[in-house]
């Protein structure tokens, strides 16, 4: 079967599950009580200095200039009947502009975030799981092993609470909390700026990389230990090929399978590390652009960002299915061999 | 044949190998330690941990001399810091606070109808006060709060966790052995449930609550939907697990010997599924106590009377408190003690059941 085939298949498959989804996810941010326009009649009294029965009429005309007397489901159908026609998310009742603008703003950085930690996290992951499981036994793989665990335990969200206090209030640094210095905000790219965007963002990437780094060490070595001991290594060995030949020319490629299977589950991890950090951090990106819009009961910003980040996990999880029957053609790509 | 060789029971055996690790006996040691605290919290905190003393009080320092241990709580010098304008602080010159085992106290409650007025340790007299961690933003203990806490965040957790298992356990159980269409469709709920990005739903489900609810109903709800989204991985690996060892011989062999489907899924496959449930009981303990602290701070915790330690770690969102007072992070240190604990039993327990 082609791989354009499977790729159909399972976007099929995936079509039933994100329409649910959206559903479900629709109907929870809509349950509680109050609406946005409950918040904007607070704000007229007390910010706007209105009267209780004139921010009662603003909140009425808001409600149904924007349709939210109308029945969940209607709303629902509006909202999704949008997207589909039109690629239409809806407008921010609270941000005043389209949600498809947010969205364009919070996920390039979230997931270009995530991915760096990811990658980081897999490259370093993969160096320390080879240099375990090839000294496995002595006191660097007990070290290594220990800074595993330690890894994979430490919460990331309470890490960053840490750094965060030893960065801003120890440190004084005034980096944490934005991408860039005021001077490049505007500024075309340069070097100068990718330095600073470093400078900004690298405490994010750090505490979200970490866990995975772990993760994927582990992993690592567990599989090059068993590959290590097949008897085509053996073999290597007995034909007198050098031992950096034999482990990165037989041992490892064969080891990288089960790790590409499992980027598959990463990525949920990685973005929902990015996502801890980003609202610890105030960094700008999804994480706390969901916490906002729910804060103030602005619906299609929260449902549009939950969606995206469900179809950016499914679309995850079926890239590593394939990149593993790319890499290894035992894996037939309809599924369900045994 | 001797027969005094006792045969070495599967239990035995899981011991002997998860002995030989000693982050594991470690962690065992601490939960133990955990569970001892579970229990007796209130007698351990050497101060009533809803009495009000002045706020954001630093730690005391504790010093020992010849009439035994004693507090010294830091005094305003009556000069401030030039840069952050604070009050500074000095130890010197302090009253000594007697520190006493068995300290008389006001009574309080420790565990249903079971009223004490004595505490493990406390100060010497009724009224004074000695703050290991500091004080909070309302001036109460922090060190006693988080040992109380104890009780309400572990038991949540204990709770969320045992309801997962057990559904999680029975699903993936069903699915496996039944097949067909009941697989069919339980595996569609489990694909809608796992592709739910998990963060920013509870974010979702959290402001959903209303804001008036009792704590009682609050932690129910709480535990309903951390249970409700739990389940889904495990039962996926449950039915993976029960799919192979439906298809072994032995189990084969049991229904041509006519044994029904009751027998075969309680005497020969749940005994097999133990050890791998038993193990992602302890590893998914510690994720659900730290998704309490991090929902905690972003304030959806347990709400007054109860304390939790995402309840402790509310006060620390505002960050700016952070700054002058960094004690008030100090709960972090009780979710790192249990978070370690649970995964390095985990661990060795996952490396120790597997011992043939």
């Amino acid at each position: 079967m082609s791989v354009v085939l499977f790729l159909l298949k399972r976007l099929a498959a995936a079509i039933p599950i994100v329409v649910l989804l959206s559903l479900v996810t629709f109907l929870i941010i809509q349950a509680p009580p109050g609406d946005y326009a409950d918040n904007l009649r607070t704000m007229l009294i007390n910010q706007g200095g209105a009267s209780a029965a004139e921010a009662d009429a603003q909140a009425k005309t808001f409600r149904e200039r924007n349709g939210l007397n109308d029945p969940v489901l209607v709303q629902y159908a509006r909202w999704a009947g949008g997207i589909v026609t039109r690629g239409d998310f809806g407008f921010s009742l609270a941000a005043n502009r389209p949600v498809a603008d947010i969205v364009a703003e919070r996920l390039p950085p979230t997931l270009l975030l995530a991915l760096t930690s990811h990658l980081l996290a897999t490259a370093l992951g993969i160096c320390l799981g080879v240099l375990a499981a090839t000294r496995a036994g002595t006191w660097v793989d007990t070290a290594l092993n220990l800074f595993a665990f330690v890894g994979m335990t430490t919460p990331r969200f309470l890490l960053a609470l840490l750094v965060l206090y030893v960065l801003v209030f120890r440190l004084d640094s005034s980096q944490v909390g934005s991408f860039q210095s005021a001077q490049y905000a505007a500024a075309p790219w340069s070097l100068g700026r990718i330095v600073d965007l470093i400078a900004h963002v690298w405490p994010v990437v750090v505490i979200a990389a970490w866990g995975g780094l772990a993760y994927s060490m582990r992993i690592m070595r567990g599989n090059l230990l068993d590959v290590l001991n097949a008897q085509y290594v053996e073999t290597a060995r007995a034909k007198g090929l050098s031992p950096a030949r034999v482990i990165f020319g037989h041992a490892v490629p064969n080891a990288l399978h089960p790790l590409v299977a499992y980027q598959g589950v990463a990525l949920p991890y990685m973005v929902t590390g990015e996502i801890e950090v980003a609202i610890v951090f105030g960094l700008a990106t999804v994480g706390p652009a969901i916490v906002g819009a729910m804060a103030v009961g602005d619906v299609f910003v929260a449902a549009t960002f939950m969606l995206v980040l469900a179809i950016t996990l499914i679309m995850g999880n079926i890239l590593a299915d394939l990149g593993l029957a790319l890499l290894d053609p035992r894996i037939r790509l309809e599924g369900g061999a045994k | 044949m001797k027969t005094d060789e006792k045969t070495q029971t599967y239990g035995r055996l899981v011991w002997r190998r998860f002995r030989r690790s000693w982050l594991g006996m470690a962690g065992l040691v601490v939960l133990m330690g955990l569970a001892v605290v579970v229990v007796l919290g209130p007698f351990l905190a050497p101060m009533n941990p809803d009495a009000r003393y002045a706020p954001y009080q630093t730690p005391s320092r504790i010093g020992v001399d010849s009439d035994g241990f004693y507090a010294l709580n830091a005094m305003p010098t009556g000069r401030d810091d030039p840069v952050t304008l604070q009050p500074l602080l000095s130890f010197t010159g302090a009253e000594k606070v007697r520190l006493t085992l068995w300290a008389r106290t006001e009574p309080y409650r420790l565990l249903g109808p079971i009223t004490l007025d004595r505490r493990l340790i406390g100060t010497s007299r009724i009224g004074q006060r000695a703050h290991l961690l500091g004080a909070d933003r309302f001036g109460r203990d922090i060190f006693s709060r988080g040992l109380v806490a104890t009780r309400v965040s572990l038991l949540l957790a204990l709770t969320v966790v045992t309801l997962t298992t057990l559904t999680g356990l029975l699903v993936g159980a069903t699915a496996g052995y039944m097949g067909g269409a009941v697989d069919r469709w339980l595996q569609r709920l489990v694909d809608v449930l796992l592709a739910f990005p998990q963060l920013p739903l509870y974010l979702t489900l959290g402001a959903l609550i209303p804001v008036t609810v009792s704590s009682g109903l609050f932690v129910a709800i709480l535990i309903a939907t951390l249970s409700v989204l739990g389940w889904a991985g495990l039962s996926r690996e449950i039915r993976g697990k029960t799919l192979m060892l439906a298809r072994m011989d032995y189990v084969r062999a049991a229904i041509a010997m006519g044994a029904d489907d009751r027998r075969i899924i309680l005497h020969h496959i749940a005994p097999n599924l133990m050890s791998h449930v038993l193990v992602s009981f302890t590893l998914t303990l510690p994720t659900i106590v730290l998704l309490e602290s991090f929902l905690g701070f972003l304030g959806l915790a347990v709400k007054p009377p109860m304390i939790s330690w995402g309840l402790m770690l509310q006060d620390v969102s505002g960050y700016s408190a952070i700054g002058s007072y960094p004690f008030i992070l100090s709960p972090v240190i009780f979710v790192f003690v249990t978070v370690f604990a649970f995964n390095a039993v985990g661990d060795a327990l996952r490396d120790a059941v597997d011992p043939y």
